[in-house]
């Protein structure tokens, strides 16, 4: 993911200076370079906190602790290229230690800040387009631990598969393997939904019949 | 030709992924309301890792382990004093110097007399009338009169 996509996804940076120099800045005592480090990864770990937990206060406690737990370790930090998966990482396993409440799955339409709506999209197309993202979070809470981690670093935070495996500590085919596998469920799922547009799964069995009925047509 | 089952279309992806991020475009959108000094405060609120007990510090807590043991035997000793046996000074020391004049003794309602027995301790410099068992010695009052040389002066010259 390039550098202009990753501040898209993480929120806004403050500071030109990279990973490596903010980590050492931070280290002699410069509490201002890590100060935007926080400011550099404060929003995407939120996120991801809030995807785990689904409770607001719970993902700023996480932050908060996050970047805590970094600064105790800043002189262990490996910084650059692996400082934004050890956060996520972190970030991850304290959103994991705090249970979500019970039947509390993604919020959208009461969460969903009110400057979404495009400017030429009619009232109808917004809540059709909020209906549809309702239900495929849906199908994400659906989907098991390991999977739905994967989905929600990848296509909510815009990780990389090598990224997600630093994070989920696994290999990166494994991390493919799931996110594959993600893709498929939420295919099966979303098909049941007439208004997604998603075509019932075609099996192998169903396959070769029609197949054969080609065959013979032809 | 046959369609693996663990194969998904590329059209189906693209919507899948399609489909995925515009979900996920309200939860992108969302900002962490938090500032940098909340994790400054959280950093310095969190309890201090135990420090470490180096020889300075060794030699401070056996400095204070020894001032509580001093400070204890000094009160145990005090709480078991009154039961000790006492020696035959200090029971004299705790026998309290009344002079009670006997019956036929000058009396004590002259004030003079009242004074005199008062400071001195006696009511008469003629000591045989009071009791001996709680009356002074001759010699603490100072009763044994002056010394030879004493009496002589300093007019007597070796």
């Amino acid at each position: 993911m390039t550098r202009p996509a990753r501040q898209a996804a993480e929120g806004p940076d403050v500071d030109a200076r990279g990973d490596l120099e903010l980590v050492r800045a931070a280290r002699t005592g410069d509490i201002r370079a890590f100060d935007n480090l926080f400011y550099r990864y404060r929003d995407g770990i939120y996120r991801v906190a809030f995807a785990i937990t689904k409770d607001t206060s719970a993902a700023e406690e996480i932050v908060v602790d996050t970047f805590a737990r970094a600064h105790r370790a800043i002189d262990r930090l490996e910084p650059d290229d692996s400082l934004r998966p050890w956060l996520y990482r972190v970030a991850v396993n304290l959103s994991y230690n705090r249970r979500p409440r019970r039947n509390v799955s993604f919020s959208y339409l009461d969460d969903a800040p009110d400057d979404l709506a495009a400017d030429d999209e009619s009232p109808s197309d917004a809540a059709e387009r909020a209906e549809r993202g309702r239900v495929v979070l849906e199908c994400v809470d659906t989907l098991g631990p390991k999977h739905k981690i994967v989905v929600v670093l990848h296509y909510l935070n815009g990780l990389n598969l090598a990224e997600i495996a630093q994070i989920v500590d696994a290999p990166v085919g494994t991390v493919k393997s799931r996110l594959h596998y993600a893709l498929r469920r939420l295919r099966t799922h979303l098909s049941a939904h007439p208004g997604l547009e998603f075509e019932p799964e075609r099996s192998e069995s169903a396959t070769g019949e029609q197949m054969r009925t080609q065959g013979r047509s032809g | 030709m046959m369609l693996r089952r663990d194969r998904l279309s590329l059209d189906d992806q693209i919507r899948l992924e399609a489909a995925l991020r515009d979900a996920f475009a309200p939860l992108r959108a969302r900002r962490a309301p938090l500032s940098a000094a909340r994790v400054r405060a959280a950093v310095r609120w969190e309890a201090p890792p135990p420090p470490r007990l180096g020889g300075l510090a060794l030699v401070g807590r056996l400095g204070e382990l020894s001032t509580v043991m001093a400070v204890a035997a000094i009160v145990f000793a005090g709480a078991l004093a009154p039961a000790l046996p006492t020696s035959h000074e200090q029971e004299q020391e705790l026998v309290a110097p009344v002079l009670v004049p006997l019956n036929g003794g000058p009396s004590l309602n002259d004030p003079a007399t009242y004074m005199r027995w008062l400071r001195l301790g006696r009511s008469d410099p003629q000591d045989d009338l009071l009791d001996p068992a709680t009356g002074m010695r001759r010699t603490v009052l100072g009763t044994d009169g002056p010394l030879a040389h004493e009496r002589q002066g300093l007019a007597i010259k070796p």
